[in-house]
């Protein structure tokens, strides 16, 4: 005999007297030789005798498949790849995509319009079928509101970074919020998050339902933001205490550059958002230089932002470490000027310093004697 | 250099000699660089600024190198090596190794080159235009090795990537080689 338990997260989870029954029931199914049990479930805490096998993600081409089965307006694969890619091959999400699509008899350029405009807002069928009641769901179910009142906004938390929240940092990153990692555990087990490498992550559609609108609404994710400031606010110094510590911003600057360009564009001239960053340019010549898409922004602050000159000299090392030296020579003339306005000797000579380097590297030796 | 010396600032004084130092050296002064290098290492403290002390050490195998002292510029090559390796100053350490092995290419001793530029990326895993810079020799090794493909296309991932982060001398330079193999091969 087969019996197919569907969903039985909805059951399983459920807690008390009748959640442990129906748990030894489902249970004592499985030991029956006669029976094949098929349970699929989004927690994981089925029984123990269970085989468990994880169900991937769709492949490019079952994602794919997945779509024009129910979608059969037209046949444009690259944009619908395009999308089903950044729906990370969701099979929910690209169900309802395609319904909503079918529904509506939108055609792909359409269809491209109005994600780019409503992402998954729009996965919202008829029938109340949407990603957001599955979602919903599950956030209402016993076991995910026994994890306390901080579940929801650290889920906006995990979803605010690109590269979600480094399981090592639980302690100093969420300082106040008790059994943290039993709360990121619980997560995985009802599959709202998932582990890749040090991170834990989510799927782009649930990243995009638990992503602040506006990340200042949220308490937790602001304080987040000021426990990465504070842990950034310090000169790093190769041959001071501290410059090895400082290689955490290794493995975290996607995270810290995307918290920048976040904050920097809603409040534009704060500086205490603004010094931070100049000590965040500074970790990353430091540690790991690349190119930044901050610059812009930088530029943008007016000649008599406190924190412009500092910026545009960390900047303008940034650039020096990645070989762009008439960019670095641009920048660290602009910081001198502004220095020399201010009469700050010591960063003029810092600069003047910096200056002569620029002209070397571009081979204009006697400009930088 | 006036202003620190007007804020009475020997560090960085030395910081500017031995600024001053590199430029001099890619100008062609030896003599120059070789006294400026020196004096910014009397101006530093007996004990603390080791990244100076280093980077001025680097510079010594730098000038020596050029005027044709090799045991004189691997000793300050070495002497640069230890301290950065005794902080593993990654960045450093990718330098001295890369001034070493262009300082064997020089002399064709292609394996003692090959051996350091292996050291040497394999500390830039982490910066791409390091690592470039390193393919960037590579290719001259290999060129002179008679390794035609390889060095074409190891310098054609450097110019990929020179070219990425806007290093315009750099992608200049990788440019002419990859130009001059292609004449040597017509």
């Amino acid at each position: 005999m087969l019996i197919v338990l569907d969903n039985a997260e909805s059951i399983l989870g459920l807690q008390g007297t009748g959640g442990q029954e129906i748990y030894a029931v489902v249970e004592e199914l499985s030991r029956f030789s006669n029976i094949c049990l098929c349970i699929t479930s989004r927690i994981s805490t089925v029984p123990p005798d269970c085989e468990t096998l994880d169900v991937p993600t769709l492949s490019t081409e079952a994602a794919s498949d997945t779509f024009y089965r129910i979608y059969k307006h037209e046949k444009d694969s690259d944009p619908i790849n395009n999308i089903l890619e950044q729906l990370d091959f969701h099979p929910l999400s690209i169900t309802l995509l395609a319904t909503v699509a079918q529904h509506n008899k939108w055609n792909t350029s359409r269809l491209t319009r109005k994600w780019e405009r409503q992402r998954t807002g729009m996965l919202h069928a008829q029938h109340s079928k949407s990603l957001a009641a599955t979602i919903e769901l599950s956030l209402a179910s016993p076991t995910f509101q026994e994890l306390g009142p901080y579940a929801r906004a650290l889920l906006e938390v995990v979803a605010f970074f690109p590269q979600g929240v480094d399981e090592n940092n639980l302690g100093w990153l969420f300082p106040t919020i008790p059994n943290i990692t039993n709360i990121f555990d619980a997560f995985c087990v009802h599959s709202l998050t998932y582990r890749s490498n040090i991170f834990v992550t989510m799927l782009a559609p649930l990243r995009d339902y638990f992503c602040p609108q506006d990340p200042t609404s949220s308490p937790l994710l602001c304080t987040t933001r000021d426990h990465y400031f504070r842990r950034l606010s310090v000169d790093i110094y190769p041959d001071k205490p501290g410059y090895e510590e400082a290689r955490w911003i290794m493995s975290e600057d996607t995270n810290v550059e995307h918290l920048f360009n976040v904050f920097t564009s809603i409040d534009t001239k704060s500086r205490y958002i603004w010094d931070t960053c100049a000590y965040f340019l500074q970790h990353l010549h430091r540690h790991k230089p690349r190119l930044i898409t901050l610059g812009l922004g930088i530029e943008r602050l007016s000649d008599g932002h406190p924190s412009k000159p500092e910026c545009l000299y960390r900047l303008s090392q940034l650039f020096g470490s990645v070989g762009n030296y008439a960019e670095r020579k641009r920048l660290v003339s602009h910081a001198l000027k502004i220095w020399r306005e201010r009469r700050d000797d010591h960063q003029v000579a810092l600069v003047l310093e910096s200056l002569s380097d620029a002209n070397r590297m571009l081979g204009l030796c006697k400009e930088g004697i | 250099m006036e202003v620190y010396e007007q804020l009475d600032d020997p560090v960085g004084q030395a910081e500017c000699l031995k600024t001053l130092a590199w430029t001099l050296h890619g100008d062609h002064q030896l003599g120059a660089a070789e006294e400026a290098v020196s004096r910014a290492i009397d101006l530093l403290p007996e004990k603390g600024n080791q990244l100076l002390v280093c980077q001025c050490h680097r510079v010594l195998g730098s000038i020596y190198r050029s005027k044709g002292k090799t045991e004189k510029s691997i000793h300050h090559y070495e002497t640069a090596l230890g301290i950065a390796s005794s902080f593993d100053w990654h960045d450093q350490l990718f330098w001295i190794r890369r001034s070493l092995a262009g300082l064997f290419f020089d002399q064709d001793r292609f394996d003692d080159a090959n051996a350091h530029l292996r050291h040497a990326r394999s500390l830039a895993i982490n910066n791409p235009y390091n690592l470039a810079r390193a393919m960037q020799l590579q290719a001259r090794i290999w060129d002179e090795q008679c390794k035609f493909e390889q060095a074409k296309s190891e310098a054609l991932r450097a110019a990929e990537v020179f070219e990425k982060h806007g290093a315009v001398r750099d992608l200049r330079r990788c440019r002419q080689f990859l130009e001059r193999i292609d004449s040597k091969r017509t």
